[in-house]
């Protein structure tokens, strides 16, 4: 079978998926392209709507394709868009063995045998590492034509367009700054009314309130307030109080910093929404980061307003700027798309590079170049003798932070009377209570190093290295 | 001290409890709020709350307690390009059972999981006993004494620990096990009350009966008392018969007997019917009575002959000759025991005790077995590896090429990957299963071989079936030749 430009737009499903994908033949799009000329495969992870890139195979020699896209098309446009840089002979294919995921579906295929044919109008059998949940397809869209100087009725158009943003953009300014008087207003209210009785009504109250901030275009503001009866309960009941001291005071802190500094992109991110991939992917001062990368944990939670967050954690291994050592990829789905399998799994590592969402200390990221070749051995890097200094230093430039990622060094864990379990540093004695107890082995292995998320009052373990020599 | 921060926090905390807390704040603290009011008590609140965060740490209440270590097993891990694999297959073994073989391969290839992947409970008693150590540590025990079980040292075993002790010395020293029980009897709960009693079945004899008829008598458990009056039915029953009117016996009411063929030379044995418990009850008392040397006799045959004659398929009465086997039988006899087991149908028989019986044959007398057992098809993976004693994951590939069990393998996946659908003999979740089978069986070489042929058939070797095939070839014997 012919491996052209013409044999692939055959095999589209439409013209729409086939002009998509042409949209999406970007190299800056794509951190990973790479091809095995023994097999005719090529794959590649392409930056979709979410954090998280997909990964998109396809044969060159039947055009077969499998994207982890939730779009229905077959082949959908990440595949085209793959299959057409490499018939146009883009260089940015690596020479590599194809890794597990690829293996995996060439294996699942199983050609000939009842599995889906090569460019059938359905998708392929669904795999562990390969996931093609039923949804509605991804929100990127082909790149905007460009437009043409010369053209007046093209130039009036686009500065019309330019003044109807600005306005909404003031629009949105003005709901704002209404939702943080409110806000304001409300944080009052609970102190005046004494906050044993918001801690006994905190779900409706909150509840009522992100409605009203929702209402004001503040969304990551509102599902902030929504899910935070569910931090609050998940103190012990002593330590409530104080917590929501902690939150109030925060939601605070980030209204006033807002109204002080509306065009901070940190803090937009924080009231209402982020800005787009796009423009991160063209941004020149987005900070960046290289080195070996692992993947910590998937940490996936289902939020109040329906939605799934799933959270990739990465820590860089050879990071030269410690502020730069911890990524995390977020994703946000409907839960009815059903459960989406992450790209990585923990323990995962890769060479690349990530690029960090502006922040204070930037935390949000997205793969921006992944090297197909395996990465370089490297070892944890030494943790802090207070690991708390991490957050201390997250929380001084950024009060309003929830969760901070913290590097552990060597240590334990150990029980209290109430049976619960607190992590102890080797050194230095520093103790940090655990929100859930860990497998029960590791309470008998000393740990090497760990990494965690700290709340102000729990430590949520992303990851532990036990010394595997103590047992064997 | 008001003037510390910690004294003054806590102070408004208890303030805001109820109300605005400015009225509650230092002095000081209030004037650098101004201007007061809302706003100060705004201010307050996210100054107070941030200070919380960076200023202050929780600390337990008490002293921590620090768990046993994990004790060290005897055997290496898996690496940890193996753990994926075998983490998937521990995922698709939902059965006990199967996952029990699982580990045993693993043990026998010299290697054991890692404790994030899989660690036993602690009443596991069916895993290998490598992991017995970490048995223990569930349990939260420390190790088992070195020396046998005793009064002394009862606590220091975890149940599942002095259970195996205790059978142990049921076998060695009948008398002294039986001392040892009455003693710790009372103490113990109804449910190792029942566990231990039960172990007096090996070894039964009339200096039991004053220990039997004494919980008979007296014991809470209702399980226990019905325990102790069947054992000592069995006793009454020796008491009254010797072992050549047990057997008459048991011939008279439950077995016929036949000779079969051209020159009536060959015993056959079957069963009358006979299907109330209390039937099967006296059946059991019988068959202990007499005797293999007994039953042979009155059976006017070899004890190779009965053994071969027994109608091991019958699963009313069938199973119970097995445990005589066990205790009384020769190696020959047991051989051919399993010979007969292997060659029969296997929906027609059980494999109780069948890995027990193979235990007691050398690694030879185990081989000569293996052509037989192959020929068995449809059987689970955990009856087929449990079947397979010391040859678990050593059989040679001229070995299983002549098997049954491979020759449907390939049949199956050859249909498979010619899009012939699955043959209308053999279910197509055989075929997954088969391939498991097949890769807790090979060794290495063999294992290899496999994957070579199925490659060449043209099945992907990232095709999750082949998982323990391609964990057994990656699975070298380097560290078992190092380590006999």
């Amino acid at each position: 079978m012919a491996f052209d430009a013409q044999a692939i737009q055959s095999a589209a499903p439409d013209p729409a998926s086939f002009k998509a994908g042409q949209g999406l033949v970007k190299p800056a799009k794509w951190p990973l392209r790479a091809s095995n000329a023994a097999s005719g495969l090529i794959w590649g992870e392409c930056q979709g709507s979410g954090a998280n890139p997909y990964r998109v195979v396809a044969d060159t020699t039947d055009l077969g394709a499998k994207c982890s896209c939730p779009s229905r098309k077959f082949p959908c446009k990440h595949s085209i868009a793959l299959m057409l840089m490499k018939a146009a002979g883009d260089s940015g294919f690596a020479e590599a063995e194809p890794p597990d995921w690829v293996a995996d579906w060439v294996g699942r295929r199983r050609k000939g045998s009842g599995g889906a044919p090569a460019a059938a109008p359905q998708p392929a059998a669904s795999s562990a590492a390969i996931s093609a949940a039923p949804v509605a397809p991804a929100e990127d869209v082909p790149a905007e034509p460009e437009l043409d100087p010369n053209d007046p009725k093209a130039l009036a158009k686009a500065e019309a367009a330019a003044k109807r943003a600005a306005k909404l953009a003031e629009t949105n300014r003005l709901a704002l700054e209404g939702a943080c008087a409110e806000l304001e207003g409300w944080i009052h209210d609970q102190i005046r009314g004494g906050l044993t009785l918001f801690l006994d009504d905190a779900q409706s109250r909150c509840r009522r309130i992100a409605a009203r901030m929702a209402d004001a275009k503040a969304a990551a503001l509102a599902s902030r307030i929504d899910e935070a009866p569910a931090r609050l309960m998940a103190l012990p009941t002593e330590e409530r109080l104080e917590g929501a001291v902690k939150e109030l005071g925060k939601l605070l802190l980030l209204a006033r910093a807002w109204k002080a500094a509306p065009e901070d992109p940190e803090l937009r991110r924080e009231m209402a929404t982020a800005e787009t991939r796009d423009s991160l992917l063209d941004s020149a001062e987005a900070p960046r980061s290289s080195g070996v990368w692992e993947a910590l944990a998937v940490i996936t939670r289902t939020r109040k307003d329906g939605l799934i967050a799933q959270t990739s954690w990465f820590l860089n291994l050879t990071a030269e700027d410690p502020a730069l050592r911890f990524a995390a990829l977020q994703d946000v789905f409907p839960a009815s798309a059903g459960r989406r399998s992450a790209p990585f799994s923990a323990g995962d590592r890769f060479q690349g590079e990530m690029l960090f969402y502006p922040a204070k200390r930037p935390l949000r990221a997205v793969i921006s170049q992944r090297d197909p070749k395996e990465p370089p051995p490297a070892s944890w890097p030494a943790a802090p003798a207070d690991p708390l200094t991490q957050a201390t230093e997250r929380l001084l430039a950024a009060p309003w932070t929830l969760d901070s990622p913290i590097l552990l060094g060597p240590g334990r864990y150990l029980s209290d009377a109430r049976g619960r379990v607190w992590w102890k540093a080797e050194q230095g004695g520093a103790v940090l209570p655990l929100s859930e107890a860990p497998e029960k082995p590791l309470m008998g292995l000393r740990l090497t190093a760990a990494a965690g998320l700290w709340n102000g009052a729990r430590l949520e373990m992303l990851a532990a290295a036990p010394e595997w020599e103590s047992v064997s | 001290m008001s003037g510390q921060p910690d004294f003054a926090l806590g102070e408004l905390m208890s303030a805001w409890a109820s109300g605005p807390a400015l009225a509650s704040a230092p002095a000081r603290w209030a004037e650098a709020l101004a201007p007061g009011g809302v706003e100060a008590e705004l201010r307050l609140i996210a100054l107070a709350g941030h200070a919380l965060e960076v200023g202050f740490r929780p600390l337990p209440s008490g002293p921590l307690t620090e768990s046993r270590p994990l004790p060290a097993l005897s055997l290496p891990f898996l690496t940890e390009a193996h753990r994926l694999r075998f983490r998937r297959l521990l995922k698709d073994m939902s059965y006990g059972g199967d996952r029990h073989q699982l580990l045993r391969f693993l043990a026998a290839r010299g290697r054991v999981a890692h404790p994030l992947d899989w660690t036993p409970g602690p009443n596991d008693d069916e895993i290998p006993a490598v992991y017995a150590p970490w048995r223990d540590w569930a349990a939260g025990h420390a190790p088992p004494p070195e020396e046998a079980l005793s009064a002394a040292n009862w606590e220091d075993w975890t149940r599942a620990g002095r259970r195996t002790a205790f059978a142990d010395l049921r076998r060695a020293e009948s008398a002294a096990a039986l001392a040892l029980l009455e003693a710790k009897f009372p103490a113990l709960k109804a449910e190792d009350r029942l566990d231990l009693a039960d172990l007096l079945r090996q070894g039964l004899s009339e200096a039991d009966r004053a220990f039997l008829t004494g919980i008979q008598a007296k014991d809470r458990a209702p399980n226990v008392k019905q325990l102790a009056t069947a054992l000592l039915a069995r006793l009454d029953m020796r008491a009254e018969a010797t072992p050549e009117a047990a057997a008459a016996q048991l011939f008279e009411e439950f077995v016929k007997t036949e000779r079969k063929g051209i020159l009536k030379r060959a015993l056959t044995l079957s069963f009358k019917k006979k299907r109330e418990e209390a039937a099967r009850e006296r059946f059991i008392a019988l068959i202990e009575a007499a005797g293999l040397e007994a039953l042979a006799a009155k059976a006017g045959g070899s004890r190779l002959e009965l053994v071969k004659a027994w109608p091991h398929d019958d699963h009313l009465y069938g199973p119970f000759f097995r445990p005589l086997l066990l205790e009384q039988g020769r190696p020959e006899e047991i051989k051919a025991f399993l010979a007969e087991i292997f060659g029969m149908d296997q929906r027609q028989t059980s494999t109780h005790l069948v890995p027990e019986m193979m235990e007691r044959l050398t690694e030879a007398e185990q081989f000569e077995l293996l052509p037989v057992l192959f020929q068995r098809g449809q059987l689970s993976f955990d009856e087929h590896l449990s079947n397979l004693g010391l040859w678990i994951g050593r059989a040679p590939m001229a070995l299983v090429r002549e098997s049954r069990l491979w020759r449907q393998s390939v049949a199956m996946l050859d249909a498979e990957l010619k899009g012939q659908g699955p043959l209308t003999q053999l279910p197509p979740h055989l075929l997954p299963e088969h391939l498991r089978i097949l890769g807790g069986m090979f060794d290495q070489a063999g294992a290899r071989e496999a994957l070579d042929d199925f490659a060449r058939m043209g099945l992907s070797p990232a095709d999750p079936r082949l998982d323990l095939l391609t964990l057994n070839a990656d699975l070298n014997a380097d560290f078992l030749e190092a380590h006999p």
